[in-house]
């Protein structure tokens, strides 16, 4: 497969893509998950803190399913941003890892990469941080919530 | 936050499920359990969750199919669940590490997942985790969770 060429998306395609999303998967809506930032090489998206999201309600921290869902969801993304165009995938396996608990009260933001795509794989890695850092730059490790890893694939058109 | 719970709120819970009393207070306790809509039930075989279908679970409108991080978000608790309910556990464990394989798409319909302690040490606890759906079974996902034991 070659290179695609770069791109990067506008604010006005940004929120587009946000509501595609959300209507192509009513888990995404009841997350309220947005896209944040959309390029061919990183997209990133948030979490907004919702309460009915916590695991551990003694100490108020958000249940990893949540978080599972927020970088699965955001995985799915990169590679479409990867393709340039919306492509019918499965998730395959994804490993999440718990770096550390996420601040109660707060948003998560999650970004991934899809670094290689075959013509029935693409393979993924992302994570999840405190923070969303300014565009080209990455968040630092004391931010980081998750890191993951996922492979795809792509269903037949 | 909205709903906290003592560690002896807690302790309570599970010292009442470990007794053959009630599960679902447990559950219930839970807000993301109440949001995905959990149910934990016991049969000869040990602790079944099931996650009741409501349409708020779809990850792919189009087929369509249940969001895979849903599937994940159920077979987590379900490994949770297996570790708070054996004695010993004093404390919520810690999720280390989730890694999940999925094996076929999720219909729209409930899915059942049961979960095994593979090992516990004194720190980490390896859990093995299986979703199906229908009758006969079909195993639409699995998971092997590591998780931080309390102490």
């Amino acid at each position: 497969m070659t290179q695609q060429a770069e791109r990067v998306w506008s604010p006005v395609e940004v929120e587009r893509v946000g509501q595609v999303l959300r209507d192509f998967a009513p888990q995404n809506r009841a997350l309220g998950l947005e896209v944040v930032r959309m390029e061919s090489r990183e997209v990133w998206t948030k979490l907004p803190w919702n309460p009915h999201l916590v695991g551990d309600p003694v100490r108020g921290l958000l249940h990893g399913g949540a978080l599972a869902t927020l970088v699965d969801a955001t995985c799915g993304l990169a590679i479409m941003a990867r393709l340039d165009r919306a492509a019918s995938i499965a998730t395959i396996d994804l490993r999440v890892d718990h770096l550390r608990a996420a601040p109660p009260g707060a948003p998560v933001y999650a970004w991934a990469s899809c670094f290689r795509v075959t013509r029935s794989v693409c393979f993924v890695r992302g994570g999840a941080s405190s923070v969303l850092p300014a565009p080209g730059q990455t968040p630092p490790d004391e931010s980081l919530i998750v890191a993951a890893t996922g492979t795809f694939a792509r269903k037949r058109a | 936050m909205s709903e906290p719970l003592s560690d002896f709120a807690l302790a309570a819970l599970l010292a009442s499920a470990r007794a053959d009393g009630p599960l679902q207070p447990l559950v219930d306790a839970l807000p993301y359990a109440r949001f995905l809509g959990l149910e934990l039930t016991r049969d000869a075989a040990g602790l079944v969750t099931t996650m009741r279908y409501h349409d708020d679970l779809v990850g792919d409108a189009g087929l369509p199919a249940l969001h895979g991080g849903t599937l994940a978000g159920l077979l987590e608790s379900a490994a949770l669940f297996e570790v708070l309910l054996d004695p010993g556990t004093l404390a919520l464990p810690k999720t280390i590490t989730v890694t999940t394989d999925y094996l076929r798409s999720a219909r729209p319909e409930d899915t059942r997942a049961r979960a095994r302690i593979v090992r516990r040490g004194r720190r980490v606890a390896v859990i093995e985790a299986r979703a199906e759906q229908g009758e006969p079974a079909a195993t639409v996902a699995v998971a092997v969770v590591h998780v931080l034991l309390a102490g």
